[in-house]
């Protein structure tokens, strides 16, 4: 298996399922602290077979960190689904929106019934979900790898040129 | 020595770098101007950030959609973005000396560690923590067209 696949692969199912599970999943609440710990992983599991350069591949990084984030996205969407986290931030959001229909504001039913999840969560609210959880995942593992990769790189000695 | 690889950052990729965190930051200030679906607004980000109201910046008696540390690091990440093009001997020391950017962090988990502090302190830190790190994508962009030249 291609390195950088196999990086991002443990890197964002790691930060996948932590992301999907109930309190711990709540880190990311820290500006994305899972997501960006798991695209730090995949950049050290990069970086640890590469020899020292002068350069730091920062390309790489960035590209490791885009993968952990979208598999991350999808394995977080797919823990949260089986943990039933999904429902309890639709329920707020519902109740807030009802809240505003009683003060006179029009929101259609159809928004209204993308957020009820009395018969349990709709495919509509799962997609947006995904959606949502993979682009910033993705954003947030591709920071993590570029910051893993500066803190991993090895500086090729002077000698070695 | 400083080397060159980050001296050129003003590579067109920054622009699109420039227009996707500054359609995020908007996603932030725009609950105020979402009535009534900045509560659906705030549950986009609702994974990203705890939002806690009392922890965020108010606009016209709503709260943002991202407490003030994560405000500031995303403000400060825009900024650098923006501004690392232009301070190139800077931003060559700094790609050249990349753990530096792990130094910036410490006043923001500094801040976070301790118990007492302010709105103004969680706004700044995380403005300075997100700063440097915005140059390091620009530097992937740059290496990524330098190499695409190379190859050409």
């Amino acid at each position: 298996m291609n390195s950088k696949l196999k990086a991002a692969l443990i890197g964002g199912v790691i930060c996948g399922i932590a992301s999907g599970l109930p309190y711990v999943g709540a880190v990311n609440m820290a500006c994305c602290a899972l997501y960006i710990g798991g695209g730090i992983l995949a950049a050290y599991l990069l970086m640890k077979d590469l020899p020292a350069a002068e350069k730091a591949p920062y390309g790489g990084g960035a590209v490791v960190g885009l993968l952990t984030g979208l598999i991350g996205g999808v394995v977080a969407t797919i823990t949260l689904l089986l943990a039933g986290g999904i429902t309890d931030q639709a329920e707020q959001v519902l109740d807030s929106l009802r809240m505003a229909t009683g003060q006179g504001a029009e929101i259609p039913q159809e928004v209204l019934d993308l957020f009820d999840t009395s018969r349990g969560a709709s495919g509509a609210l799962i997609m947006i979900n995904l959606v949502f959880g993979v682009v910033t995942g993705a954003i947030a593992a591709c920071i993590g790898g570029l910051v893993g990769v500066a803190i991993f790189h090895r500086k090729q000695a002077p000698s070695d040129s | 020595m400083i080397r060159t690889e980050a001296t050129d950052l003003r590579t067109p990729w920054r622009w699109c770098l420039f227009l996707g965190c500054t359609c995020w930051l908007a996603l932030v200030f725009a609950p105020p101007f979402a009535a009534p679906y900045g509560e659906v607004v705030r549950w986009l980000l609702h994974t990203v950030c705890h939002q806690i109201p009392s922890r965020s910046f108010h606009l016209f008696g709503e709260p943002l959609a991202a407490c003030h540390r994560c405000t500031g690091l995303y403000v400060g990440f825009v900024v650098g973005v923006l501004v690392w093009p232009w301070l190139p001997k800077l931003a060559a020391r700094l790609a050249d000396n990349p753990r530096w950017v792990a130094a910036f962090l410490v006043p923001i988990a500094i801040d976070w560690a301790i118990v007492v502090n302010t709105p103004a302190s969680r706004f700044a830190t995380g403005l300075v923590a997100a700063f440097p790190v915005a140059l390091l994508p620009l530097v992937a962009f740059t290496q990524r067209t330098n190499s695409i030249q190379t190859r050409k």
